[in-house]
C-alpha cells in the first residue's frame, strides 16, 4: 500500500505532467485513488449476474436466491453487474485563457488531466462518458459511450486539443442543450471567465432538465493570489489589443477583491441551483477532484 | 526681499532632480510584458485604484525631486536678504547715497558680466531693500561736468532710483575720489534724516586712492556710516595691455617699409606665454606676433609692414582678449605720401652740370630715401624751360639764381603756391637783382617773396660770416635740434639783405647770420609755403653746399615746403586728456567738424594761443578713430582709452580704514554680501538650516508614502 507521500505523488499534477500518455495519466490517478479506498460494496443491480454472496442480516429478502438455498441449504444473495443509467458529459474549456499557467502547468493541462481521470473512473465504473471541448463554440463533441475502449478516444482528443480563441460558455451550453437529449451528469471544467449571470442561466436550464451539474472551476495560482511585484504590462491572453501598464502592488488588493467577488458569486449561484461547485487551483491534487465526484455520485 | 547664495554652483545639483524621472522612464521601458487571462478583473481593479495610485506616485516623485532640490539648495547656502524689512520699517528713516564706481576698471569681466553690471544689480537689490520712509540717491563715481552741475536730491521713489541705476554708464574720466565723496557727503549733510549712510560699490583698485584722505573733504556729515562693497575680490587681477603704438622713420612714403612698434605690458604677478598681438591696418590683419611676458614686464613688439598708398589711414593693435578688454586695443592713424617731385630751375646753367647753379641741390636730393625708397624726385631744368612745365606735377619748385620770369609764369607760380599748396624756394645769386625781384615777386598780385629784398652785402674774403641763429623749433630745421654747430660751420661771403624780418607778420626767420641778417625766411602763403635763402644754392656765395649740414638742410627745406610732416603718425590722444590740434595761423576761427567712431558729430574751433593756433577737443565718446574735417583739409585723430585704470592692484581693508579715519568702514565682498554679523549693507538671514529641516521632513513624508504604496 502506498504511503501518504507516495499517494500524493499519484495525484500531483506536476508529477502527472511527466507521464506522456493521457490514458496512462488517468489510470495512474484512478488506480492510485482506488487503491487508497476500502473495497467498495457498491454494486449495482442489473440484469447481468455477477456473483453470489452469503446473506447477511439487513439484505432484502427478495434478493435471496432460493435456488441456491435449495442446493446449498444456505441463504445466498444473488448479485448482478450493475447496468448503469448514468451518462456523464465532460465539458472542457479549450479557450485561450485556459492556456495560462504559472508553474509549468496550464489550466488546460490540469483540466485535461482532471477530465481524463474522471472519464477513466466513470468508464471503470461502467458509466457512459461523453466529451465536449469548446471555446466560443463547441469544438468537438464525442457522444457518451461505455467501455474502457472509449477511453482511448477521449484521451486522444484531449491530447490533440490546443486551447485557443475566446470563451462564450453560455453559447456553448445553449448549443449543447439541444444535443444532450437524455439527462445525465454534466461536468463543466472551465475557468468560467464569462458573465456569471449568463452562465448560471444556461446551467439552470440543465438543472431544470434534471441533469446533475458539477462545476470544476479551474484557476491558476497567479489568478487567485496575484503575486506580481514589478511594474508590468498585462496583456489579455485572448485579445492582445487589451493591455495595461500597472504596478501590481498598487492594484493587488482591488484585484483580489474583484476575483473573490467573482468566485463568491458563482458559489452563491451554484448553491442556489444545487449545482456542485468546486474551485480547483491548478495546484490541487487530482484525487481531491475525483473524491468530489465520487461523493456526488453516491 | 531677495535670495542670495554663497555657493551658487551647487544649484546645478538641482538638475539631479531629473534622476527619479529618468529612473521611472527606464523602468517603464523595461516593464515586463505578462499575458494574463483575468484581465477583466485587472481592468476593474486598475480603474478603481489607478487614479489614487497615480496621485500617490506623482506625490512620491514630487517628494523625491523636492528632496534632491532641497539638498542642492542647502548646499548652495541660501541667504535671505532684506529680511529685516519689517524691522527697518519701524526704525527711524535713513538717507542713503549709493556711490557706484563707473571708472573704466569696473569694465573688468570675471565672468559674463562686467563688474559695473554686477554693481548695478547689487545696488538694485539694495534699493529694493530700502524701507518706505528711507530716501536715497544713486551717484556715479565719475560724472560729467554738465551732470555735476545738475541738481541732485535724495528721493523715496524707488522707480526713480532704479532709473538712475539703469542709465549709469562707464566713464573714461580720471578718478576723482575727493569730489565724489564730497558730492555724496554734501547730500547726506543736507538730509534731515536721523540716520545717514554711504554705500560705495567699487572694485577698489589703487588708482585714485593713493593721495586720498578723508581730511581733504570739507564736509563730513555726522552720524554717517560707510558701507563699502567690493566687486571682484581683494586680490590683484591679471591684465595685459597695450600702452603705446609708435611708427618710426618719417615721412611715410607709400609702399615703403614701415616699422610699427607696439608696447605691451603685463600688469600681473604671473608670467604669460604666447600672448597674441595682432596688427591691423584698417580692418585688415597685417601682422601677428606671439610674445612671452614675465610678471610686470613691458615689451616692445615690432612689426614691419609695407606703407599703404598715399593718403590717410588708420589701424589698431589688438591683444587677445583678457578680463579687461578696454586696454587690449590701441588705435593709431597715419598719412602716407608719394615721393616729392621737385623742379629745380637753374637760373645760371653752366657748360657742365658741375658748373650749373643747381648741381649741389641736385646732389643733395639725389640720394635714395629711407629704407631704399626714393624720397625725392628732382628734375633740373633751365629757367627758360619753366614756361613749358606743368607745375601741378610737382610739390616743390626751387628757383635758383633765376634772373627774371614772365608775368604769366609768375602768375602760375602764385597759383601753384596759394591754391595748389605747393612749396616755392628762392635761392639768391648774382643774377638776382633785388630791385627787379621786388618788382616781380613782392607785389600785390604775385606776392611770393616773404620779405622785400635789400641790396647784397659782400663780406671780405677773410671775414666771412657764419650762421648765428638756428630756429630748431621750426619743422624744417628740427633735424638740427642740438646739432646747430653743423650748420654754423658754413661760411658766407655774400648774401642778400631783407627788410622787416621781425616786423612783417607771418614771416618766420629760420636762420640768421652772425650779424643778425636773415639768411632763411619763410611764410605760409595760401595753402602753400614760400622760403627765401639769402645766399646762393651753389658755392658762389657760401661754402655751405660742401658741408655735412647741406643735405639735411635741403631735405628739411624741401620736406617742409612739400608738407611732408603731414606724412607721419596722426595726432593721438588718451582719454580723457584734451587733444590740442595744431593749426596754421590762417586757421584761426576755423571750425573743425569731428565725427566720432560711434557716429556722432562734434564741433571745435581753432583759436590763437600765444604764437600757436590750437583747436582743443575733449568731448570723446568712445575710443577709436575720430575724423577731423576743416574746409581746407581732413585728418584722423586716434583716441585711446585711459591706461590709468589698467592696474588692478587693490587697496586693502586696513589701508582703506586708515584713509577714512575717523569714520569706520564696513567692507564687504560681493560674494559674501549680507553675511557680516552686524552692520551689513544688505542684512540677510541664513536659510540652510531651515532648508535642511525641510529636507528631513520631506524625506520622512516620502518614506511614509513609499511604505504605503
Amino acid at each position: 500500500m502506498p504511503t501518504d507521500t507516495a499517494r500524493r505523488g499519484y495525484f500531483d499534477p506536476l508529477v502527472l505532467a511527466k507521464i506522456a500518455n493521457m490514458s496512462l495519466r488517468a489510470r495512474h490517478v484512478v488506480e492510485g485513488l482506488l487503491s487508497g479506498l476500502h473495497d467498495s460494496p457498491y454494486r449495482g443491480y442489473s440484469v447481468e449476474f455477477a456473483e453470489h454472496r452469503e446473506y447477511t442480516p439487513g439484505d432484502e429478502i427478495r434478493h435471496i436466491d432460493w435456488k441456491a438455498y435449495g442446493k446449498f441449504d444456505r441463504y445466498f444473495i444473488k448479485e448482478y453487474e450493475e447496468e448503469t443509467n448514468l451518462r456523464a458529459y465532460l465539458l472542457v474549456d479549450a479557450s485561450a485563457s485556459m492556456d495560462y499557467g504559472s508553474e509549468g502547468l496550464s489550466k488546460f493541462d490540469y483540466s485535461c488531466y482532471l477530465a481524463a481521470s474522471l472519464a477513466y473512473l466513470m468508464l471503470h465504473q461502467g458509466d457512459d462518458v461523453g466529451l465536449v471541448t469548446f471555446n466560443a463554440q463547441v469544438q468537438r463533441y464525442i457522444p457518451p459511450r461505455g467501455g474502457m475502449q472509449h477511453m482511448h478516444a477521449l484521451a486522444s482528443h484531449l491530447e490533440a486539443t490546443r486551447p485557443q480563441g475566446e470563451t462564450h460558455l453560455d453559447q456553448v451550453l445553449r448549443e449543447l442543450a439541444g444535443k444532450l437529449a437524455r439527462r445525465g451528469m454534466i461536468i463543466i471544467i472551465s475557468d468560467l471567465f464569462d458573465d456569471p449571470e449568463v452562465i448560471m442561466r444556461a446551467l439552470r436550464y440543465f438543472r431544470h432538465r434534471r441533469n446533475e451539474v458539477i462545476v470544476f472551476h479551474v484557476l491558476d495560482k497567479n489568478e487567485l493570489e496575484f503575486p506580481f511585484q514589478r511594474l508590468t504590462v498585462f496583456e489579455d491572453i485572448e485579445d492582445t489589443a487589451v493591455r495595461i501598464l500597472s504596478d501590481p502592488r498598487a492594484i493587488r488588493a482591488a484585484y483580489l477583491q474583484q476575483i473573490e467577488a467573482f468566485l463568491a458569486e458563482y458559489q452563491r449561484a451554484c448553491r442556489r441551483e444545487t449545482i456542485d461547485y468546486s474551485l480547483f487551483p491548478t495546484t490541487t491534487p487530482l484525487d481531491v477532484a475525483l473524491t468530489r465526484y465520487l461523493a456526488r455520485r453516491q | 526681499m531677495g535670495l542670495t547664495f554663497l555657493q551658487p554652483a551647487f544649484l546645478f545639483g538641482a538638475l539631479a532632480a531629473a534622476v527619479p524621472v529618468i529612473i521611472h522612464l527606464i523602468y517603464r521601458r523595461r516593464a515586463l510584458v505578462h499575458r494574463f487571462p483575468a484581465m477583466r478583473f485587472l481592468l476593474l481593479a486598475d480603474k478603481r485604484t489607478a487614479r489614487k495610485f497615480r496621485l500617490a506616485q506623482w506625490l512620491l516623485l514630487a517628494l523625491r525631486m523636492l528632496a534632491i532640490c532641497l539638498l542642492a539648495f542647502s548646499l548652495a547656502r541660501p541667504h535671505l536678504t532684506g529680511s529685516n524689512v519689517q524691522a527697518a520699517a519701524l526704525a527711524p528713516p535713513q538717507a542713503t547715497v549709493f556711490l557706484v564706481d563707473n571708472s573704466l576698471s569696473m569694465q573688468y569681466r570675471d565672468g559674463q558680466e562686467t563688474r559695473l553690471q554686477r554693481a548695478k544689480t547689487l545696488a538694485s537689490r539694495l534699493v529694493q531693500s530700502l524701507a518706505l520712509n528711507d530716501s536715497a540717491v544713486v551717484l556715479p563715481l565719475l560724472i560729467s561736468e554738465e551732470a555735476a552741475n545738475a541738481p541732485v536730491s535724495l528721493s523715496r521713489d524707488q522707480a526713480a532710483l532704479q532709473e538712475q541705476l539703469a542709465v549709469l554708464q562707464p566713464s573714461h574720466a580720471t578718478v576723482d575720489l575727493p569730489s565724489a565723496f564730497q558730492r555724496a557727503f554734501t547730500l547726506l549733510q543736507e538730509s534731515p534724516m536721523p540716520r545717514r549712510r554711504l554705500i560705495f560699490l567699487s572694485d577698489f583698485t589703487m588708482h585714485g586712492w593713493e593721495e586720498f584722505h578723508l581730511s581733504q573733504l570739507s564736509v563730513v556729515p555726522e552720524n554717517v556710516t560707510l558701507h563699502f562693497i567690493r566687486l571682484g575680490g581683494p586680490q590683484r587681477d591679471a591684465n595685459v595691455l597695450i600702452t603705446d603704438v609708435r611708427i618710426t622713420e618719417k615721412p611715410f612714403i607709400e609702399h615703403a617699409p614701415l616699422d610699427v612698434t607696439a608696447v605691451v605690458q603685463n600688469r600681473s604677478a604671473k608670467a604669460l606665454r604666447n600672448v597674441r598681438v595682432d596688427l591691423f591696418l584698417g580692418s585688415n590683419a597685417v601682422g601677428q606676433q606671439l610674445v612671452d611676458l614675465g610678471p610686470d614686464e613691458q615689451l616692445t613688439v615690432p612689426f614691419r609692414i609695407a606703407a599703404p598708398p598715399a593718403g590717410l589711414h588708420w589701424g589698431e593693435v589688438r591683444l587677445e582678449g583678457d578680463g579687461f578688454a578696454e586696454d587690449d586695443r590701441f588705435y593709431y592713424a597715419l598719412r602716407t605720401v608719394t615721393p616729392v617731385h621737385v623742379l629745380l630751375v637753374d637760373g645760371d646753367p653752366g657748360t657742365s652740370l658741375f658748373d650749373s647753379e643747381i648741381f649741389y641741390l641736385l646732389q643733395a636730393l639725389q640720394p635714395r630715401g629711407v629704407l631704399g625708397r626714393p624720397l625725392f624726385y628732382p628734375k633740373p631744368i633751365p629757367w627758360e624751360g619753366l614756361e613749358q612745365e606743368r607745375l601741378s606735377d610737382y610739390q616743390v619748385i626751387a628757383l635758383c639764381n633765376v634772373e627774371a620770369l614772365t608775368a604769366q609764369v609768375r602768375q602760375r607760380l602764385y597759383q601753384f603756391v596759394v591754391e595748389g599748396g605747393g612749396g616755392l624756394l628762392f635761392f639768391a645769386g648774382n643774377r638776382v637783382d633785388p630791385v627787379r625781384y621786388n618788382a616781380m615777386f613782392y607785389r600785390s598780385d604775385t606776392l611770393l617773396l616773404p620779405l622785400a629784398l635789400g641790396q647784397p652785402t659782400q663780406r671780405p674774403q677773410e671775414q666771412p660770416l657764419a650762421i648765428g641763429t638756428v630756429h630748431t623749433a621750426h619743422e624744417a630745421l628740427a633735424t638740427f635740434a642740438g646739432e646747430e654747430a653743423l650748420l654754423q660751420r658754413g661760411k658766407f661771403y655774400r648774401y642778400v639783405t631783407m627788410e622787416g624780418a621781425n616786423t612783417v607778420p607771418g614771416v618766420r626767420m629760420l636762420l640768421a647770420l652772425q650779424d643778425g641778417s636773415p639768411l632763411l625766411v619763410d611764410k605760409d602763403l595760401g595753402r602753400g609755403r614760400v622760403l627765401f635763402f639769402a645766399a646762393s644754392a651753389d658755392r658762389d656765395w657760401t661754402d655751405l653746399p660742401t658741408r655735412t649740414a647741406y643735405v639735411p638742410l635741403i631735405h628739411g627745406l624741401v620736406g617742409y615746403a612739400a608738407h611732408l610732416s603731414a606724412a607721419s603718425q596722426r595726432p593721438g590722444s588718451i582719454m580723457p586728456e584734451a587733444t590740442r590740434l595744431l593749426g596754421r595761423e590762417e586757421d584761426d576761427g576755423t571750425t573743425v567738424t569731428i565725427r566720432t567712431p560711434d557716429g556722432q558729430e562734434r564741433l571745435t574751433h581753432y583759436a590763437r594761443d600765444g604764437a600757436l593756433t590750437i583747436a582743443s577737443y575733449t568731448s570723446y565718446t568712445v575710443p577709436g578713430i575720430y575724423r577731423l574735417a576743416t574746409p581746407a583739409r581732413t585728418d584722423f585723430l586716434a583716441v585711446n582709452g585711459t591706461r590709468a585704470e589698467s592696474n588692478f592692484e587693490k587697496i586693502q581693508a586696513a589701508e582703506l580704514q586708515t584713509r577714512l579715519r575717523p569714520l569706520s568702514v564696513v567692507l564687504e565682498e560681493e560674494e559674501t554680501l549680507g553675511q557680516a554679523a552686524a552692520g551689513s549693507a544688505l542684512p540677510t538671514k541664513e536659510l540652510a538650516s531651515l532648508v535642511l529641516l525641510t529636507l528631513v521632513v520631506v524625506l520622512a513624508v516620502e518614506n511614509v508614502c513609499a511604505n504605503r504604496l
